[in-house]
């Protein structure tokens, strides 16, 4: 806008063109838009390429399928998805379930670890571990049916 | 409750187990019984008190008679050492030295006129005997039958 009652301001009449500005301001830029020539060719500008957009845009728009761009987006979305192994995994191994496993894990250790008579056992009813003595010969037996250990021995005096 | 006293739980859980199970063991006792029998072939006899080690020895022994000549019992901790008189001046020693799963590990010593004949480390079943013989005596042949529990 040229210097007179306003100076030319580019912003102001982009914001003149979309309807932004109060009453005062709207009527000193319509005002000013009377004489300059400048502002005045750049409101067509302005006005003509508005129409080229909204012809050519609302053309795309009313040819665009949308609901295969939908389609096309939820596609590209699970394929940048990790798989669900990986999600398991990261799962797993979050802290939340990582500590509780691995303090039941050496609760468990600890419990099972303590020697404990088992239920059962076969063998003989007792084990020789060492003999020693001041004797002419010995014999260790075991019964055939419940396995009942004897020591036999014969006494040297 | 959150994670933090979960693990709390867990680990005073087994802090409990720990303190209550260990000193249990530590202060075990085991309750021996040993029986001196006479075996012979002297006539045909049981003792009636015998009769279910009588039937399991005569798989290996072939003699007539066994006649209980005396029983001890003791109940005795670890590392605490019991005797029996045994006939014909003879004695024996029993000292318990731990217990390993279901087996007490006895050390067994025969003395006579305080003499050592043997020494035996076993490791004997729970609620199991052991039957230790060959002294002459009186004709017959001496056997003690050593049975414990714990």
């Amino acid at each position: 806008m040229k210097k007179g009652h306003t100076e030319c301001d580019p912003i102001l009449l982009g914001r003149f063109l979309d309807q932004e500005l109060g009453p005062d301001q709207h009527a000193r830029v319509e005002k000013h838009l009377r004489y300059c020539l400048s502002c005045q060719k750049a409101a067509r500008n302005q006005h003509a390429l508005a129409d080229l957009l909204n012809t050519k845009v609302g053309k795309a728009v009313s040819l665009t399928d949308f609901d295969h761009l939908e389609r096309q987006v939820l596609a590209l979305v699970r394929d940048r998805q990790a798989p669900w192994w990986q999600e398991a995994v990261s799962l797993i191994f979050s802290r939340k379930i990582l500590i509780p496993a691995a303090t039941m894990a050496a609760v468990l250790t600890l419990f099972f670890s303590y020697p404990r008579p088992p239920a059962q056992i076969s063998g003989p009813s007792a084990i020789i571990n060492s003999f020693t003595g001041d004797i002419s010969s010995v014999m260790i037996l075991e019964t055939p049916r419940s396995r009942q250990t004897i020591i036999w021995f014969d006494e040297t005096f | 409750m959150n994670l933090r006293k979960h693990i709390l739980f867990i680990l005073s859980l087994s802090l409990i187990l720990l303190l209550f199970s260990g000193p249990v063991r530590a202060k075990q006792k085991i309750s021996i019984v040993v029986r001196t029998v006479l075996a012979s072939q002297e006539g045909q006899f049981t003792d009636p008190e015998l009769s279910g080690l009588i039937r399991e020895l005569q798989s290996v022994f072939k003699y007539s008679s066994y006649r209980l000549l005396s029983q001890d019992r003791m109940n005795l901790g670890m590392e605490k050492m019991g005797t029996a008189s045994l006939p014909g001046g003879r004695l024996l020693k029993i000292t318990p030295t731990g217990i390993r799963g279901n087996r007490a590990e006895l050390r067994l010593e025969i003395f006579k006129k305080n003499r050592q004949i043997f020494q035996t480390v076993i490791q004997l079943l729970n609620k199991g005997s052991i039957t230790v013989g060959g002294p002459q005596h009186k004709g017959g042949y001496l056997l003690f039958n050593i049975s414990n529990s714990f």
